[in-house]
């Protein structure tokens, strides 16, 4: 039966067969009509023929150079030599320092979790990881775009962050000096980001037209005050930030979202 | 029979598809609407922080406490103190919630607000210290301390390291210590002093040459070289009795000891008058317990892994000094730095995972890397020489000597490199900074 079925020579088609299938055709191309209209509105997000592929680092600080004056102390004469002697008495000794007996004023506060060495390795795991960043040199790979374990929400993905795709050049560009400007003022508590590795804050500029801080906004709040509190303030204190790029400036117009991530984690 | 409903669900199939690719773009767009840039994780910015004068009766000792709990806080490389003619705050402000107002402290741009009080109560000093979280308007913790009349820098520096840990949650540095060299006498004698560079203690007073000593794991006992009887021998110092033996004398050198982690062992550098090849030791007897190394060249500088089951050292067996490591039974050694020809001095990270040693380039520098040789770091570059490095308990710093501004003093860096700081300033040069474990004492 099933053979027969597949024979070209038994295959018919019933007038019925003939409308379902003009009508979804038609379903499919109304809905490529309607779907043509409804993205022509945005912004091309990337031009395909400028695509480049940007890690964004944070440039290392200039370190201050004392005045190099190499005195190198000679070595120390040679003892002369001396025949074994008794063994010497006791050399002098300060008393040790005292223990300081410390107690805690009224209104004891909740004592500090206690950290095991496991904590220590990871946080120092961390700071070597941001040591490799803050080093790394611009170089070509986005790594927000290549990290397997991403897990940026849509908005990011709209602006091309760890989507894998690459991110707009100028975007990219746009980002770095935004980072620039804003990082250095940028100082939540280390213990708070210990604590709380995940925590993710999105604040929401408008600039007028000389890129002068119009407003800022809490756009997504992380639930830790003085977190939020000290990405608003670094926003705040940049006062002035660069225009964007000239295509990405009717999408600005309704604010400019900036991320900032506890951890590179997020 | 089964053609139709497989027909039709091949075109569902196909118009399903055809809408979504055609309208998520569309949904994301319209869901932000809003250009979208991220800062990226917060970097190591110093965290802008308020220290008003101390409340107190006496204010010379407000302002002696102030000047020592300030200067730990510089070293930290954690801060940046504001400057107090910035504050706001009007006098008679508290030290408590309540008793002040937290926007006083916003507009000077503080994180951070520590208020202290210092009193002298009869023959005991008391310190008090409340640490606030300014844009969290909140008490990251409050603390106490008490110590005698003649303990205020002691005192300062629990405050500090009570400040730090409020608000970084680690551990700091401010209840350890070095053991250095300092020849301030015209001799080469081994002090212990303050992380701040005030407060030495001489251990060694014997008028000769004393070097490279080392911590044993509970911080209450010092192994060290010395030349005492004309020969560079090993010598144990208890610091708890006040006293020193000689634990190793054999013929030619007996040099460069490293206490195991677990405290049970050393390791040590002996030539027994011929090739100097590292050793372990019984800290107490100091009878040999293996030969680790026995190539033709020289071998020396043993540093120990924080889990004591390798041991970093140096050895020119390639021709140049280069170093190498190998586990703590002599077995399995391989060579780890290969930028430059002349690495020395091999100083192994609490953490496990780097090692500093100094390289010689036009002058001697500070580099870490990790336990392969790569992802190297530099922590010096041409200020001077600087060399014997030494980590922190808790890794975030080293120390080394340091002869950039003419005499060789002792300086700290943290382990990136980026904050630097002077720690002895007074007369004599420092040398062979050793730096202790967390101290009691």
């Amino acid at each position: 039966m099933a053979s027969s079925v597949l024979r070209p020579d038994t295959l018919t088609l019933k007038p019925w067969d003939l409308l379902l299938s003009l009508l979804l055709h038609g379903t499919v191309v109304l809905f490529l009509l309607l779907g043509r209209g409804c993205i022509e509105d945005d912004q091309p997000l990337f031009d395909p023929d400028e695509i480049m592929q940007v890690q964004m680092v944070a440039l290392p600080k200039a370190r201050g150079r004392n005045p190099d004056r190499a005195t190198r102390a000679p070595s120390p004469p040679p003892p002369a030599p001396v025949p074994e002697a008794a063994m010497p008495s006791p050399e002098p000794f300060a008393e040790p320092h005292p223990s300081n007996s410390e107690t805690r004023p009224e209104e004891p506060p909740p004592k500090a979790d206690s950290r095991d060495r496991r904590a220590d390795v990871l946080r120092q795991l961390r700071r070597s990881e941001l040591i490799k960043d803050i080093q790394a040199p611009l170089g070509d790979v986005d790594r927000s775009a290549t990290d397997p374990n991403s897990t940026l929400s849509p908005e990011e993905a709209f602006a091309g962050l760890g989507t894998g795709a690459p991110m707009d050049p100028d975007l990219a560009r746009y980002q770095s000096q935004i980072r620039r400007i804003v990082l250095p003022n940028w100082t939540p508590l280390p213990r708070i980001i210990q604590d709380n590795p995940d925590l993710f804050t999105i604040v929401e500029v408008t600039l007028d037209a000389d890129g002068k801080i119009e407003k800022t906004r809490m756009a997504r709040p992380s639930g830790n005050t003085s977190y939020d509190e000290s990405c608003i303030r670094a926003v705040q204190k940049s006062g002035r930030l660069p225009l964007p790029p000239p295509k990405f400036q009717n999408l600005a117009s309704r604010g400019i979202w900036i991320h900032f991530p506890a951890s590179d984690a997020r | 029979m089964l053609v139709e409903p497989l027909r039709l669900f091949s075109f569902l199939g196909l118009l399903l598809a055809i809408l979504g690719f055609t309208c998520p773009s569309g949904a994301v767009a319209q869901e932000s609407g809003r250009l979208i840039v991220s800062v990226g994780a917060p970097g190591r910015q110093d965290i802008p922080l308020a220290i008003p004068n101390p409340k107190g009766a006496d204010s010379t000792l407000a302002r002696e406490f102030a000047s020592v709990l300030v200067r730990d806080l510089e070293i930290s490389g954690w801060f940046r103190i504001l400057d107090p003619a910035a504050f706001l705050e009007p006098p008679g402000a508290g030290l408590r919630p309540g008793e002040f107002s937290f926007s006083d402290w916003t507009i000077p741009g503080a994180a951070v607000l520590a208020k202290t009080r210092i009193d002298l109560l009869g023959q005991k000093l008391r310190a008090e210290v409340w640490i606030y979280d300014v844009a969290g308007a909140r008490k990251l913790d409050a603390r106490a301390f008490s110590g005698s009349d003649s303990g205020l820098r002691s005192v300062a520096h629990h405050v500090a390291n009570a400040i730090i840990k409020a608000v970084t949650g680690t551990d700091s540095i401010f209840n350890t210590r070095f053991a250095a060299v300092n020849n301030r006498t015209g001799n080469k004698e081994i002090y212990l002093v303050d992380i701040d560079g005030h407060g030495a203690i001489p251990v060694t007073r014997n008028g000769s040459i004393n070097l490279q000593p080392s911590w044993s794991p509970d911080g209450t006992k010092l192994i060290y070289t010395s030349y005492r009887a004309g020969n560079p021998d090993l010598y144990l110092a208890d610091l708890a009795k006040a006293t020193t033996r000689r634990i190793s004398a054999r013929t030619g050198l007996n040099i460069g000891a490293a206490w195991s982690p677990l405290g049970n062992l050393l390791s040590a550098t002996l030539s027994n008058g011929g090739n100097s090849d590292i050793f372990t030791l019984d800290p107490y007897s100091g009878k040999v317990v293996a030969r680790l190394t026995t190539s033709s060249g020289i071998d020396a500088s043993p540093s120990w892994s924080p889990g004591g089951s390798q041991i970093a050292f140096v050895s020119d067996r390639s021709g140049g000094a280069q170093i190498y490591v190998m586990s703590a039974n002599g077995s399995n050694i391989h060579r780890v730095s290969f930028h430059g020809t002349h690495n020395t001095d091999p100083s192994w990270s609490p953490a496990g995972d780097r090692l500093a040693y100094v390289t010689r380039e036009k002058h001697f520098d500070i580099i870490t890397c990790d336990l392969d040789g790569r992802s190297l770091v530099r922590i010096t570059q041409g200020q001077g020489d600087n060399e014997d490095p030494s980590w922190s308990p808790d890794g975030r710093y080293l120390s080394f000597s340091s002869t950039r501004t003419g005499t060789s003093h002792i300086w700290i860096s943290t382990a990136d490199g980026y904050h630097q700081i002077q720690v002895t300033r007074d007369k004599g040069g420092w040398s062979n900074p050793s730096w202790s474990p967390s101290l009691d004492w």
